[in-house]
């Protein structure tokens, strides 16, 4: 017996293997199990996970919704994980959703779903805010990052090398993620740049990462297992109560409420919002003063960057997604300084570089003027945005958004 | 029983091949599974969060 211990060595890989397919096999099966349960539940194993959002993806009447904190403000009944919690047209939202989200962090999200995500319904939310910023914060940046994102996204092979470049070169503006990683850290590096001995040294490194991935992969389904088993009293079988809904009803309900809780200022935010934040600070300006520094401000926005390489990940993906947007509360970005013209600098950009991938886009622009439809600048949703945003998502869902 | 009856025992035993393999595999089983509960549960969290505002 010359070769007792390689056979030893070889069986017991071969028996762990299986254990780990079969634990893999175990692991999805109790996620799509309690997947309808947890879907309003804003787990934030979802922000550094996939293994619940690709569950999700293969549920039929669950819509994944990713964003950051214009998904989760202003929570009322009529906020749409909420709203949709009974399935009352037929399906629910699954948000992906922590504030500062931004469009990087939902490339590396979407990227780490993969083929999983090809021919699915997707919503991706914003605010406009975020394009006026600069660029994400390495400390806000970091709080949300997924190493396994990451590295899914760069040892991908349903993306175009040019789409993992790119997004490579703006990962690795932020390095302070990448130390932990070193695998990573080196492909990105040799990623990001345009030689050929990079390429080669990338692609010397991709078996070790996908592999790095693997490990990373099987770790999501560890975590999220043990997510749901430490919810002993989580019922698998949710509520569904099919209802018919007047949407404008409902609207001129919400708009009614909002209007009690917004009337001790000019611009519709929320009373307590004004108070705390804004009543004793808050001066206006003249009109289009503040023109030339908006416009700088989102000309100049790495926003645009990081959009770019979110709809090409999309597209690349074979997703179906929807962009769905605040609007920018226009009398208040009046008192701003900043006038209309400038104001749709940010809406002709955007539909620009949508329109290259024929991304559809619901911008609420034509809400800019009802100050009822946001509680503050960012702006975060009213009770009465909330019934449009509900109106628009269902319409998605149902195929019947023009 | 001795110490030498149990070597003796264990040395008999280990003389067929079939048991000497599914030992040894339970061995390096063992092994494996000792490095992934050391090594394999990951680290999924990340720094303080610090909002930027939106």
């Amino acid at each position: 017996m010359k070769h007792v211990h390689l056979i030893a060595m070889l069986a017991a890989v071969l028996l762990l293997g299986a254990a780990l397919i079969a634990g893999q096999a175990y692991a999805e099966a109790l996620e799509n199990r309690y997947v309808h349960a947890l879907a309003p539940a804003h787990a934030v194993l979802n922000i550094v996970g996939s293994a619940l959002t690709k569950a999700a993806l293969q549920q039929p009447d669950l819509l994944p919704v990713f964003g950051a904190s214009e998904a989760l403000v202003q929570w009322s009944p009529y906020q749409s994980a909420y709203f949709f919690k009974n399935y009352p047209t037929g399906f629910e939202t699954f948000e992906v959703a922590k504030a500062g989200v931004a469009s990087l962090t939902d490339a590396e999200t979407i990227a780490a779903l993969g083929s999983d995500l090809s021919g699915k319904k997707i919503v991706i939310t914003y605010t406009p805010s975020v394009f006026s910023s600069t660029q994400i914060n390495h400390v806000a940046y970091a709080g949300l990052f997924s190493r396994l994102h990451a590295n899914e996204l760069a040892f991908s092979t349903q993306l175009s090398f040019e789409t993992k470049q790119e997004a490579a070169q703006r990962l690795m503006d932020y390095p302070g993620t990448l130390k932990k990683d070193p695998i990573l850290q080196f492909a990105l590096q040799h990623l990001a740049s345009d030689s050929p001995l990079d390429r080669a040294l990338y692609d010397v490194t991709w078996p070790l990462g996908k592999l790095q991935t693997l490990k990373l992969e099987l770790q999501d389904h560890f975590q999220t297992v043990s997510y749901i088993l430490s919810k002993p009293g989580l019922n698998p079988d949710v509520t569904r109560q099919p209802a018919t809904i007047d949407w404008n009803q409902l609207a001129a309900r919400a708009r009614q409420e909002q209007m009690q809780n917004a009337n001790n200022n000019p611009y519709g935010f929320d009373n307590k919002i004004w108070s705390q934040q804004f009543a004793h600070q808050f001066t206006p300006q003249p009109d289009g003063s503040s023109d030339q520094a908006y416009i700088a401000a989102v000309e100049n926005s790495a926003e645009w960057i990081d959009l770019d390489i979110l709809l090409r990940t999309l597209t690349e993906l074979g997703a179906q997604p929807l962009l769905l947007g605040r609007p920018i509360n226009r009398a208040y970005f009046g008192a701003l300084g900043i006038s209309p013209a400038a104001q749709q600098v940010f809406y002709d950009r955007l539909h620009q570089i949508t329109a290259r991938y024929y991304v559809p886009v619901v911008d609420f622009a034509n809400y800019g003027d009802d100050k009822f439809f946001s509680i503050d600048p960012s702006p975060h949703t009213s009770r009465e945005g909330w019934v449009y945003v509900d109106q628009v998502l269902d319409e998605f869902f149902h195929g019947a958004l023009h | 029983m001795s110490i030498k009856f149990w070597t003796s025992f264990f040395t008999a035993l280990f003389t067929n091949p079939i048991i000497k393999i599914t030992a040894l595999a339970i061995f390096y089983l063992a092994i494996l599974l000792a490095l992934i509960a050391m090594y394999g549960k990951g680290d999924f969290s990340t720094p303080p969060f610090v909002y930027q505002g939106f």
